[in-house]
């Protein structure tokens, strides 16, 4: 048997108190006069029995009651038959080991080594090793410490990753459920308390009853640490030529306040600029510590846009401590830009695309190229060319094969606009007109015409879903930018299974409709984008709606310039992953595909425990699409052999762990550990944690708190009976 | 001679916890025996001499051959004559009043008991034309007031002002009265005797030796004989100041064993020594006492 809280049986010393005061004479205050002893001087037993214990019913009742207290709250455990042949000696401990990269700075690497070393060597321990960043790695599963292999820690290094304490933390719930119930489980937490790694939102603590204990391996004091936080791109688009403005954010930081060598010294410290290895532009700046972080803007210059570029900001200091947050490397690609093909009514030229080009041309970031085109007379590479198709007012004019293809575009992830006027609106009334068109380019089907342009009656807007990345710029509320926005006409659309509407006017019809189709999806929009149907390219939310529009349509996610060790990179890319050759920045070149499905194939033999918290691979990846986590510093190029310009992706260290803010112990503690006693959870782990079971020891609990308020109860009786005993004794003397 | 009717005025002036609310000694003495004398059928004490002292009214008990026949017939009232000299012997009342009496659980402390006692006696013994005598003692004579027929007051204002002295003993006072009698007469000891038997014995046989009449009136209070204490009671010797913690199962057993040995020890010998010894409980009410006292005083104008 063992106890969760065995402290508590300390209070099974008040037996004492117990028996003490039954074997105590309980005297009168004031001795009884009397006229002589002189018989009682003679009588022959006195003195027997002196210590004799008055009361054993009470006494033995008052003492139960007691220590069935106290092994109620050491909250026994008592190991179930056959649960395991190893007898329960020492205790059970699962180490978490930092290996963020900051724990390489000053010394911090070799205490943590030499903590955990410790740990392994206590006699009689289970122990568990487990080394974390931004992910967890089980590298001991439960063993007897005199197990451990020897070289266990012989390998071990720091590594290039961030910290992510709530990824240590559930590892650790893993390896606590899977533990024997009979002895008491220790979490020993070995790291730099590094402030970036805890997230306070993250409420997964440890189990109840898991004791954690907290070694910070930071030895102050320790110089100062100076780094490249991140850069920012900015885009001048001049004619033809792009000029790129990098701002690169710089960081000074110091362990602890009065550390620093020289707290109060400007350090001096040269940034440059490299494109391609090459150095562009050298700043010597002064990082004073009373800005501790500042931006540096470089000169603007012209990059070629015919493929993407290498980009660092490197920092050289004397009093810098570690080298690898210095460099931030960065991708420079063309600007991306957008296709979108408007395509009109044959025969005339209509004034909807007048408003509509104005505002799409305003837009800079995605760049729009913008085509045109004539419904009836649509070529199969122009639309293959489109991101986004805007047909104005002309749905109806579609030919068969210029329908198929533009359906199939959309399936493939393009997206398409459609604006209904008075031609769509004719048809509308026909029952035939959609006729020609495939099933998913028909619109919803109005039951009814609402409104007329004879009409002029005026209609607001009611309702935007504003969670739609199409209505981002209104995530705020669209009542400011839509106000006084009238709508003269709207035609009926009554969505089909499968559309969704993202906005209602005020009479309750919808005014956009979106139909998934494949990849891609169909907005209907039930008037038209000029001012004759509503005035809403005369008002200020016109601009940022079409911006949403057109970004949603076509699908677009920027690509940032660089990304942060851990992270997991969209591959969106023209050709079929199997074309693709990837150089890791280790310099190992393996196809992409064979180094996705490594990726799988190791993902899938992880223990349970180090389940990382991304995927390492998109199991769900198509031919040409896949997620892929990036896992070392630098450039990752992907290049193929069909003529593709080759794809950049830069990696760089977590800036979060160049800052040296350290958290509040205590504030860390309590926040990682459970108050209250309870049972440890049961969680699933591989089946392994279905071997545990906590039932028992509940039963248990309960039995001696039961067993307690009866002896409790027994107590209060016989006490009862006794002072009514000595009352009547009382009454009789008087 | 009946015990008194329950209930009557005599038996509850004779009940120690209505007698413990008078303070007045005489008034006491007086309603006790009165109230005593009138339920008893006769008097069967008689005393006459030649020297005419007064007339006084007739009383129940009174013999009828006392009645003056003559003055009944010219006032139409019974008076009987009194004479000088009446009195036919002398009572010395024995108090003992050692610390061990002023003790009690019972309505009346057994000094105070005692102390009614002897006045009730004296006021018994003058209303007989006794000649009566008081001794305060402890383990010395604290005040004697030798016997005389006009003594009543001055005993009864003793009786009245007494404290409890200190250690007691027996023999060295009870000597000394002895010593200090010149007439042969009736000495009534009131004590709780708490000294050996044979000590007791020593001390009252030389005032049986000088020929008196000795009635020993033992005071025991209720939780004297019973001892109703646990053992979580430590109990003080009030002479000695002596502690003792009650301990033991059947302490109370052995003590009261004991207690019984030495009573039936003492009235053994003085059955002996013809003594005449009466344990009085001092819950009980006067009467016991009062008719033994009667009865000695019988006995002793008997064996003149």
């Amino acid at each position: 048997m063992s106890f969760l809280a065995p402290l508590f049986l300390f209070g099974a010393l008040a037996l004492a108190a117990p028996v003490l005061l039954h074997l105590r004479r309980r005297r009168a205050k004031t001795p009884q006069p009397f006229p002589s002893l002189m018989f009682l001087e003679n009588v022959p037993v006195r003195s027997v029995k002196r210590r004799r214990l008055r009361d054993v019913a009470l006494l033995v009742a008052r003492c139960a009651a007691l220590l069935l207290l106290a092994l109620t709250f050491a909250q026994p455990i008592v190991p179930s038959l056959g649960a395991g042949s190893e007898v329960a000696a020492g205790e059970q401990v699962v180490l978490l080991l930092d290996r963020s990269f900051s724990m390489s700075h000053g010394g911090r690497w070799e205490r943590a080594l030499a903590a955990v070393s410790e740990r392994l060597a206590v006699a009689g321990d289970r122990v568990s090793l487990v080394g974390f960043g931004r992910q967890a790695e089980v590298l001991l599963p439960w063993t007897v410490s005199e197990q451990a292999p020897a070289s266990l820690l012989s390998g071990l290094r720091p590594g290039v990753d961030g910290t992510d304490y709530g990824a240590a933390v559930r590892a650790a719930r893993r390896l606590v459920n899977q533990a024997d119930t009979d002895r008491p489980v220790r979490v020993v937490l070995v790291t730099d308390v590094q402030a970036g790694g805890w997230d306070r939102s993250d409420r997964n603590p440890l189990p109840a009853g898991v004791e954690l204990e907290l070694l910070d391996v930071r030895q102050e004091p320790e110089p100062a640490n100076l780094a490249v936080l991140g850069v920012r791109l900015e885009r001048q688009q001049t004619g033809d030529r792009e000029r790129v403005v990098v701002t690169a954010r710089v960081g000074r930081f110091s362990p602890g306040p009065g550390t620093d060598d020289e707290p109060g010294a400007a350090i001096p410290a040269r940034l440059e600029l490299q494109v391609d290895e090459r150095e562009v532009e050298t700043l010597d700046v002064s990082i004073d510590p009373a800005e501790p972080v500042f931006e540096v803007e470089f000169q603007p210059f012209t990059v070629a846009s015919d493929r993407e570029h290498r980009g660092a900001v490197a920092l050289s200091a004397v009093a810098d401590s570690i080298g690898v947050d210095d460099v931030h490397r960065f991708v420079m690609a063309p600007g991306d830009a957008l296709s979108v093909l408007l395509v009109e009514p044959p025969g005339r030229r209509s004034q909807e695309a007048f408003y509509l080009r104005r505002a799409l041309q305003t837009l800079s970031d995605p760049r729009i190229r913008l085509e045109s085109a004539v419904a009836g007379s649509l070529q199969e590479t122009i639309l293959e060319r489109a991101d986004v198709t805007i047909v104005l007012d002309a749905i109806a004019d579609l030919q068969g094969g210029e329908s198929e293809a533009l359906l199939a575009r959309i399936g493939a992830g393009a997206g398409l606009l459609v604006s209904v006027g008075p031609r769509t609106a004719s048809a509308l009334a026909s029952a035939d007109a959609f006729a020609a068109l495939p099933e998913g380019l028909r619109p919803p089907a109005a039951s009814e015409r609402r409104g007329g342009s004879d009409e002029r009656q005026v209609r607001r807007l009611a309702s935007l879903s504003t969670e739609h990345p199409s209505f981002r710029a209104f995530s705020d509320g669209f009542r400011d930018a839509f106000t006084g926005v009238a709508f003269f006409r709207a035609e009926a659309l009554e969505p089909r299974a499968g559309d969704r509407v993202l906005a209602y006017l005020d009479d309750g019809a919808p005014l956009l409709v979106e139909r998934p189709v494949g990849r891609g999806r169909i907005h209907w929009y039930a008037t038209s984008l000029d001012a004759s149907w509503s005035d809403l390219p005369l008002h200020n939310a016109y601009v940022p709606w079409l911006d949403g529009e057109v970004r949603t349509l076509a699908g677009y996610r920027p690509r940032p310039p660089s990304y942060r060790i851990g992270e997991v990179a969209e591959l969106a890319l023209p050709l079929p992953l199997d074309a693709w050759t990837l150089e890791a920045p280790s310099g190992d070149r393996s196809p992409l595909g064979e180094f996705l499905d490594q990726r799988r194939a190791a993902a899938a033999t992880l223990p349970a425990a180090a389940t990382p918290t991304a995927p390492d691979a998109d199991p769900l990846a198509s031919a040409d699409q896949a997620l892929m986590r990036l896992d070392q510093p630098g450039f990752w190029e992907l290049s193929t052999d069909a003529g593709e310009a080759p794809r950049l992706l830069a990696t760089n260290v977590d800036a979060a762990e160049s800052d040296f803010g350290r958290l509040d112990a205590d504030e860390f503690a309590a926040g990682l550990v459970t108050v209250g006693e309870g049972p440890r959870e049961a969680e699933s782990a591989g089946g392994v944690a279905g071997e545990r079971s906590d039932a028992p020891r509940g039963r248990l609990w309960w039995a001696l708190a039961v067993a307690t308020l009866a002896a409790l109860c027994v107590e209060g009786v016989l006490a009862s009976v006794r002072q009514r005993r000595d009352a009547s004794s009382g009454a009789a003397l008087s | 001679m009946s015990a008194p009717v329950r209930g009557s005025a005599s038996a509850r002036f004779l009940d120690p916890a209505v007698l413990g609310r008078i303070s007045n000694l005489e008034l006491l003495a007086k309603t006790v025996v009165e109230g005593f004398i009138s339920g008893l059928h006769r008097s069967p004490f008689v005393g006459r001499s030649m020297d005419f002292a007064e007339y006084r009214a007739y009383m129940p008990g009174d013999d009828i051959r006392q009645i003056d026949w003559k003055l009944y017939s010219r006032s139409d009232r019974y008076y009987v004559k009194e004479f000088e000299g009446d009195t036919n012997t002398q009572v010395t009342l024995a108090l003992d009043i050692s610390r061990s009496m002023d003790f009690g659980t019972a309505p009346l402390s057994k000094l105070d008991y005692g102390r009614t006692l002897a006045s009730c006696l004296a006021y018994l013994a003058s209303r007989q034309r006794d000649r009566v005598g008081l001794m305060l003692f402890d383990d010395e004579v604290r005040e004697q007031i030798p016997p005389a027929a006009k003594h009543l007051q001055r005993a009864l204002l003793s009786l009245s002002r007494l404290e409890p002295g200190g250690a007691g003993d027996l023999e060295k006072p009870l000597v000394r009265l002895a010593d200090t009698s010149r007439r042969r007469g009736i000495v009534v000891v009131i004590s709780d005797f708490y000294e050996p038997p044979e000590q007791v014995v020593r001390a009252v046989r030389g005032l049986k030796v000088r020929g008196n009449d000795v009635l020993l009136f033992h005071l025991l209070d209720p939780a004297e004989i019973e001892l109703p204490y646990d053992e979580t009671t430590d109990l003080e010797d009030l002479e000695s100041g002596v502690r003792i913690a009650l301990s033991g199962g059947d302490f109370a057993r052995q003590y009261r064993l004991l207690v019984q040995q030495h009573i039936e020890t003492l009235r053994t010998r003085f059955i002996e020594l013809g003594i005449d010894y009466t344990l009085i409980d001092t819950s009980e009410p006067l009467d016991r006492a009062l008719h033994r006292y009667l009865a000695g005083r019988l006995w002793s104008m008997k064996s003149r």
